[in-house]
C-alpha cells in the first residue's frame, strides 16, 4: 500500500475500511480492518510546538490535515488541524494503543488537553434529528476521593440497548441511573433510508469510536460538527471570562467530601490535576487558591458541599471548566452542569 | 480572606447571579450587567474622574465608590454626582441623560452624606436607600436588605489591590497561586513587573505608574523573603533576567508538592492558617 498523501487518498482509505468491514459482518460476522477513532484534542499550541503523538507530522497535499510518519504506524494516525483550538486525531491503530499514546502526549505537553464533552453535549444528536438515535449509556462513577478501596463507592455500567418498545425496562433502569450519575459514554446510531448508516460511541473525555459506517464523508462531517460545536463553546466561555467577573458555577448532584477533595488537591494528585492551596475554611465550603496542572494556569476554586465556583484569572485557558465538570463528575459529584452568570454553557 | 478583596469580591457579585445557593444581586435584578472598572470619566466641568465602577442599564445608571478606609468620602462622592452621562457610550454602556444614582460601598458604616451606603459584610445592608433616584435598583435592594448572604460568594480575579503595597502578609496571600506557576516545567520565570501585573488581572490597566510601582516594590521584598527564607531549595532571583525562577526543574512529587505548600502557608500566613490573618495589617 503506498504511503496516504491526500485528503482525497485517506478518505479512500477509511472507505475501504468500512467496506470491507461490512463484508466481513455480513459474510464472517466479524470485522477485518481496524475500527477508525477519532480524538478531540483541544490545543493552546501551534502544531510545531505540540509535535505529534508518536512519528512526525507531514502535510496532506493543500489542506490542514497531516499523517504521522516514522513511528512505526504506517498510513494509521492524520490530523485534520483546520480548526485552531479543536484539533481532530483520527486513528486505524488498535484502541488501547492509540488511547497510550494520546494520553502520554497530551501529558508531556502543557497547552494540550483533551475536549471533555459535557452532558448536553454528548446527548444533544438526539435534539437534532437527521436520523439519530440513542442505543446506551455508560454511567461512571468512581469515588476518587475515597480514603481506601473498600469504602470507595465505584460504579461502572455499560447499557446498549435497541428500540426501547422492547426494552422497556433496560431503558427505565439506565434512564433512572442517568439522573444520578454523570454519563461516561453514550452510543448512537444513524438511520438513513431505514438502514444504519452509523454506529458510534462518544465518550466524556472526547473520545469517538466508529462501530460501523458506511459513507466516509458522513462520519468525518458529524466528528467535525462535534469539534466546531465544542470550538464555539470555548470561544463564548473565554469571551464571558474576560467581559465579567462572574465565576464558572458546577453544579453536582451528589455531595463531595470537602476534606478529601482538600488533601488529594493540596498535593496535586488525582485525575483532577489540581494542586491548590486551602485559603479559608468552613464545614460546608473550602475556597482553593493555586494551579490547574494540565496547563500550570492559575486558578481559584471556591467548593461547597455539592457546587463549585471556578475563577480563570488572566488568559488562562477556560478548558478547565469542562474538565472539572467530567473528571469531578464522573469521580464523586454525580450529575455536573456548568453555568455562567445564571445561564448553562458548555452546551 | 483579606478585607479589600472582600469587598470588592461582595460588591462585584451584586451584578451577577448564581444557581447553588440561589442568589441574584440586586444589580442584576435591577438590570444593572454590564460593568467598567477603574476607568476615566469626565465630570461636566472637565475633571478627570476615576470611580471603581460605573454600570448602567433600562432604568438609570450607578457610580459605585469601594473603599474600606472609615473616613467620609463625601466630597469624592459629589464629584461623581458631575460626571458626564454623554460618555456612558464610550465604554459601551446603554446612554442616559441624568444624573447616576452614586453609590459608598463599605464593610463598616461610616459617614458618607446624604449618599447611598451599602454595607457589604456577610450579608447585604444599607442606608439611606431613599435617594436612590432608579425605582428597579431601590426595589431590589430593598428585597435584598438583611436577607442576602454574602460571605460564600464565588471569590475574583483579581488577587491584588494598590492599597495592599506595603501590607506584606496581603500582598503574600495574594500572589502565592502565582509563585506555584513557577514550577511549571517550560516556565523561564517571572518578573516582579509581570507578578503585579497578573496579580492585579482586570484592573492592570486602570493603575496609576505611582501605585503600580509601590506595589512592585512591595512584592520585590515579600519574594526576596520568599526565596531566601522558606523555598531557597527551589527558587532563586536570576539578576541578569530579573525574574524569580526555579533552580532545577523536576518533575514533582506529591510529597515535594504538599511540602512546597506548607512553606507557601507559612510564608503567605506564619503558623496559622491563612484565613486567620484578615485582621492584620491595618491600612
Amino acid at each position: 500500500m503506498a504511503a496516504v498523501q491526500t485528503l482525497q487518498e485517506f478518505r479512500e482509505l477509511l472507505q475501504a475500511g468500512f467496506e470491507n468491514n461490512e463484508k466481513t459482518l455480513e459474510q464472517f460476522d466479524k470485522i477485518d480492518s481496524a475500527q477508525l477513532k477519532a480524538y478531540l484534542i483541544e490545543s493552546n499550541l501551534d502544531l510545531k510546538a505540540a509535535g505529534a503523538p508518536v512519528g512526525n507530522w507531514q502535510r496532506l497535499e493543500d489542506t490542514d490535515w497531516y499523517v504521522s510518519k516514522g513511528g512505526g504506524h504506517f498510513n494509521s494516525l492524520f490530523l485534520d488541524k483546520s480548526r485552531s483550538r479543536v484539533w481532530v486525531i483520527y486513528s486505524l491503530i488498535d484502541a488501547d494503543t492509540t488511547k497510550s499514546l494520546i494520553n502520554n502526549w497530551i501529558k508531556k505537553k502543557n497547552g494540550l488537553d483533551k475536549v471533555w464533552l459535557s452532558r448536553p453535549q454528548l446527548l444533544h444528536l438526539a435534539n437534532i434529528g437527521e436520523g439519530w438515535v440513542e442505543r446506551g449509556l455508560g454511567i461512571k462513577f468512581a469515588d476518587g476521593l475515597a480514603t481506601d478501596e473498600d469504602s470507595a463507592g465505584n460504579v461502572s455500567v455499560k447499557a446498549w440497548h435497541g428500540a426501547n418498545s422492547k426494552t422497556q425496562d433496560i431503558y427505565d433502569i439506565a434512564d433512572h441511573a442517568k439522573k444520578r450519575f454523570a454519563i461516561s459514554s453514550v452510543r448512537w446510531q444513524k438511520r438513513t433510508n431505514r438502514a444504519v448508516s452509523i454506529t458510534t460511541e462518544w465518550y466524556s473525555d472526547g473520545r469517538v469510536t466508529i462501530n460501523r459506517a458506511m459513507d466516509v464523508d458522513e462520519v468525518l462531517i458529524w466528528i467535525s460538527e462535534m469539534a466546531n460545536r465544542y470550538e464555539d463553546s470555548l470561544h463564548e466561555a473565554t469571551i464571558l471570562r474576560n467581559s465579567t467577573m462572574a465565576p464558572f458555577e458546577l453544579n453536582f448532584t451528589q455531595e463531595i467530601d470537602l476534606e478529601s477533595f482538600s488533601n488529594t488537591v493540596s498535593k496535586g494528585k488525582g485525575d483532577m490535576n489540581l494542586w491548590l492551596v486551602e485559603t479559608e475554611h468552613e464545614t460546608d465550603f473550602r475556597r482553593f487558591k493555586g494551579v490547574d496542572l494540565h496547563t500550570w494556569d492559575r486558578i481559584l476554586l471556591d467548593v461547597g458541599l455539592d457546587y463549585a465556583y471556578l475563577t480563570i484569572p488572566g488568559e488562562g485557558c477556560v478548558n478547565s471548566a469542562p474538565r472539572l465538570a467530567v473528571v469531578q463528575g464522573e469521580d464523586n459529584a454525580g450529575v455536573t452542569s456548568i453555568y455562567h452568570d445564571g445561564t448553562e454553557v458548555f452546551v | 480572606m483579606d478585607d479589600r478583596i472582600t469587598l470588592w469580591r461582595n460588591t462585584l457579585h451584586l451584578f451577577y447571579e448564581s444557581k447553588k445557593p440561589p442568589y441574584i444581586g440586586p444589580f442584576k435584578q435591577a438590570g444593572l450587567s454590564k460593568i467598567v472598572i477603574d476607568s476615566p470619566f469626565i465630570t461636566t466641568d472637565s475633571k478627570e474622574m476615576h470611580p471603581d465602577i460605573v454600570s448602567s442599564g433600562g432604568d438609570g445608571w450607578i457610580v459605585l465608590e469601594i473603599t474600606t478606609k472609615p473616613s467620609s468620602k463625601e466630597c469624592q462622592l459629589n464629584f461623581y454626582t458631575q460626571i458626564n452621562p454623554r460618555n456612558l457610550g464610550t465604554y459601551g454602556l446603554r446612554q442616559h441623560t441624568k444624573e447616576p444614582d452614586v453609590i459608598c460601598a463599605r464593610l463598616e458604616p461610616a459617614t458618607d452624606g446624604p449618599f447611598c451606603q451599602l454595607i457589604l459584610r456577610d450579608r447585604l445592608q444599607f442606608n439611606n436607600e431613599a435617594c436612590i433616584k432608579n425605582n428597579s435598583l431601590r426595589k431590589a435592594l430593598n428585597e435584598a436588605n438583611d436577607r442576602l448572604d454574602l460571605h460564600k460568594l464565588p471569590n475574583i480575579s483579581i488577587v491584588i489591590v494598590p492599597e495592599m503595597a506595603g501590607k506584606s502578609k496581603e500582598l503574600r496571600r495574594g500572589i502565592f497561586d502565582i509563585v506555584m506557576q513557577l514550577f511549571a516545567k517550560d516556565c523561564e520565570g517571572k518578573t516582579v513587573e509581570q507578578i503585579v501585573k497578573e496579580g492585579l488581572d482586570k484592573i492592570n490597566t486602570c493603575i496609576s505608574p505611582r501605585d503600580r510601582s509601590s506595589l512592585e516594590s512591595s512584592v520585590k521584598t515579600q519574594m526576596d523573603v520568599l526565596v531566601r527564607d522558606h523555598l531557597s531549595e527551589y527558587l532563586m532571583f536570576d539578576e541578569t533576567t530579573r525574574c524569580y525562577k526555579v533552580k532545577e526543574h523536576a518533575d514533582l512529587h506529591a510529597n515535594t508538592k504538599g511540602s512546597i505548600v506548607r512553606e507557601l502557608k507559612k510564608w503567605a500566613g506564619g503558623d496559622r492558617s491563612l484565613e486567620e490573618f484578615s485582621e492584620e495589617d491595618p491600612a
